[in-house]
């Protein structure tokens, strides 16, 4: 190639005003061809330029690349599979649970209450078989009742509480027993205090159990 | 996209995002760094990726943004060595100076002392063979700026190779 085109070309492209085209041709000179002496010293630069372009990431780089995208995903979706921990409970899923708990609670004790009443009363009625003990006459029932009345009177008999012998004999006994008689009021009402008082902090558990 | 969309579509620009960062930073490693990065955040916002017009032009800058962050950090930690250890020196080793006088690097350091939008213009014109409205497209630049950047560019490097020519440099 004419190096005086050459020579038009670079400075052109010193002054900017090179197509891509004429860059082309700029840069297949200074690597391809004899150069002529004056121009020597441009060379280095075109040669770098074109040395540079052909600058490349060998196939590690995309092997590397791969593995920690992989890696990535693997965490990202292991991470996702894990449950949440941290997990927010808005307000009214709360409340929901606060519902849903009063009403099993309710629930529950309906369940028990209809459970003993129900068990009580099959109890009762398979225990005793009442058909046996049915008189099977008119006079059997007159003497059936008659023996039952005995016994009641008998029993009323031996349980008759003969309080002559509790009451004081002296002032001194009466005011004893009555001062005793108070202190036994006063531990009672002192037990009952703390019992209410136990009772009314277990409410104030489960109140938390329930917020 | 999948992978294999990812790697048929963005895999391909690597060794143009790895010279771009190359010519900024001047390290293989780092710019190998610096593109594995820049691939990685294509990857994670590769649903997004619809929405932008010029993949390659972005990929590009996410490049050189990176890369200058990186020659920054880079810096800061040399000025703290040489502050500390009192390394700098104003007179060349023997070393530097054979350096020097290599053609090749005679051309890098030119380049690399280039201001960075020159730089960056020059490395994607005379590198890459970019047309100036896919420079301008890449930098975000106007046409008349792209054209200012590298005539300015160009007129540097000749003026230091002809300082080197005359004075034998």
């Amino acid at each position: 190639m004419d190096y005086k085109h050459i020579e038009t070309l670079v400075d052109k492209y010193f002054e900017g005003e090179t197509s891509l085209q004429e860059e082309t041709q700029l840069k297949d000179y200074f690597t391809k061809e004899r150069i002529h002496p004056s121009l020597e010293m441009y060379q280095g630069l075109f040669q770098y330029w074109v040395d540079e372009s052909q600058v490349t990431l060998d196939d590690t780089f995309d092997i590397a690349l791969l593995e920690k995208i992989e890696a990535q995903e693997a965490a990202d979706s292991s991470a996702s599979a894990k449950p949440n921990k941290g997990k927010v409970i808005h307000l009214r899923t709360r409340m929901l649970y606060r519902v849903a708990a009063a009403i099993a609670l309710v629930m529950a004790a309906w369940w028990s209450y209809q459970t003993i009443d129900k068990g009580a009363i099959e109890e009762t009625q398979t225990a005793i078989d009442w058909s046996e003990y049915e008189p099977q006459s008119v006079e059997e029932a007159e003497k059936l009742l008659a023996e039952a009345f005995s016994k009641i009177n008998k029993e009323e008999k031996k349980q008759t509480i003969d309080w002559s012998k509790y009451e004081p004999k002296t002032v001194e006994e009466a005011m004893e027993l009555t001062t005793k008689a108070f202190q036994k009021l006063s531990t009672e009402v002192t037990e009952g205090t703390s019992k209410a008082t136990k009772e009314v902090s277990k409410v104030g558990e489960l109140n938390k159990f329930f917020e | 996209m999948d992978i294999r969309e990812y790697k048929t579509t963005i895999l391909p620009i690597k060794n143009k995002l790895y010279r771009f960062a190359l010519g900024i930073i001047k390290d293989a490693a780092e710019a190998q760094d610096v593109v594995q990065e820049v691939l990685i955040k294509v990857w994670n916002k590769r649903d997004e990726l619809d929405h932008i017009n010029n993949i390659e032009a972005w990929c590009m800058r996410l490049t050189k943004n990176l890369a200058i962050d990186k020659l920054r950090s880079k810096h800061r930690r040399t000025e703290d060595i040489e502050t500390t250890y009192s390394l700098s020196s104003s007179e060349s080793t023997p070393f530097e100076q054979t350096a020097v006088k290599d053609s090749v690097s005679k051309i890098k350091n030119m380049i690399a002392d280039l201001p960075q939008k020159q730089k960056e213009v020059i490395l994607l014109r005379d590198i890459e063979g970019f047309s100036y409205q896919e420079i301008s497209d890449t930098l975000n630049m106007s046409l008349a700026q792209v054209k200012t950047n590298l005539f300015r560019a160009r007129q540097q490097i000749k003026a230091l190779f002809l300082k080197t020519e005359s004075y034998g440099l």
